[in-house]
């Protein structure tokens, strides 16, 4: 048990690369709607920044923090276009399903 | 104690060790289950968990204005806003929706690149764990003795030479909230509302009465 402690910059490191990669799957194996792609999405950011977070702290510099604070922005601009567009869509037919969105591809 | 042995672990290691094991492992399970769960309005309850537990990771790391801001942001505002749509729109017609197993291969082909790829940096790429030891790393908390806390320090560093950055960010927020509303907002025709200037114009019905005492119109 004494190798896993203390807690280093690795294991976070590790810790963000699984939750990227669960990001990223979630992308992949979606349910056909595209409110779960929305949360991936969500996942993906979330991954970023605390490889930013982790980072700062390791090295004493400030930057990281701020730069995952404007990630924290950006997500948040992100998610409620994506939203709007999803209900301005389900408002025009009924159904988010992802089939239905292909429609369009020629 | 006079002297310390080489396997000796602080109670303060121990129960960061213990502390992140608990949320590392809350985060991984809850990421994956919201890629996995039926129900979207679950798949939203454990994004939040997940996003609880990376807040207590960034406190842990000395980030504690950014883990409570991730509460505040994700679990007040996001969370809701995604609570809100699915209610919005049919939850049972999304709940039958099955796992799409289509890309299945060329899906755990890339991820699983992609995290080898990305564990081998962490594993060969040892030298920063040296570095990390190097420069002080003691994370804590607590503000050292003279020290600004960690939200003033983001103050002042934000507001000096971010500020071109901060004040595109709020532009980019206001943006999203300008297209939002643009978006969903639509004209009905059978709310009752007044207008003003029809009410203005009405040229001809209108005129000026002298009315009589006490007679009325």
């Amino acid at each position: 048990m004494s190798h896993l402690l203390p807690i280093t910059l690795s294991h976070y490191l590790f810790l963000s690369t699984t939750l990227f990669v669960i990001g990223l799957l979630g992308l992949f194996l979606n349910r056909r709607h595209v409110i779960v792609i929305l949360m991936s999405v969500e996942l993906l950011f979330l991954s970023a920044s605390m490889n930013f977070i982790t980072f700062s702290s390791a090295f004493g510099d400030l930057t990281g923090q701020v730069f995952a604070l404007f990630i924290l922005a950006i997500a948040a601009a992100e998610i409620t276009i994506g939203l709007a567009i999803l209900v301005v869509y389900y408002r025009n037919r009924t159904s988010i399903s992802m089939q239905d969105i292909s429609q369009l591809k020629g | 104690m006079p002297f310390s042995t080489p396997f000796e672990i602080s109670p303060y290691d121990l129960t960061e060790g213990i502390a992140f094991a608990f949320f590392a492992i809350m985060i991984i399970s809850c990421a994956l289950s919201v890629i996995l769960v039926r129900n979207p309005v679950y798949a939203v309850l454990l994004m939040v968990m997940a996003f609880f537990g990376s807040a207590a990771l960034f406190v842990m790391q000395g980030a504690e204005f950014l883990g409570l801001l991730l509460i505040i942001v994700y679990v007040g505002a996001i969370a809701v806003l995604f609570l809100f749509v699915i209610m919005m729109l049919d939850v049972r017609l999304m709940a039958t929706a099955k796992l799409q197993r289509k890309h299945l291969p060329i899906a755990l082909l890339v991820s699983g690149l992609l995290f080898f790829e990305l564990v081998a940096i962490v594993i060969v790429d040892k030298p920063i764990d040296k570095t990390m030891q190097e420069s002080s790393q003691e994370i804590t908390t607590e503000p050292a003795q003279g020290l600004l806390d960690n939200t003033t320090q983001l103050g002042l560093i934000i507001y000096s030479e971010y500020l071109l950055i901060f004040e595109i960010a709020g532009l980019a927020l206001l943006l999203a909230m300008l297209g939002a509303i643009m978006l969903t907002h639509r004209k009905r025709d059978d709310n009752m509302r007044q207008n003003i200037t029809l009410q203005r114009e009405r040229s001809g019905k209108a005129r000026l009465v002298n009315v009589e005492t006490k007679g009325g119109v």
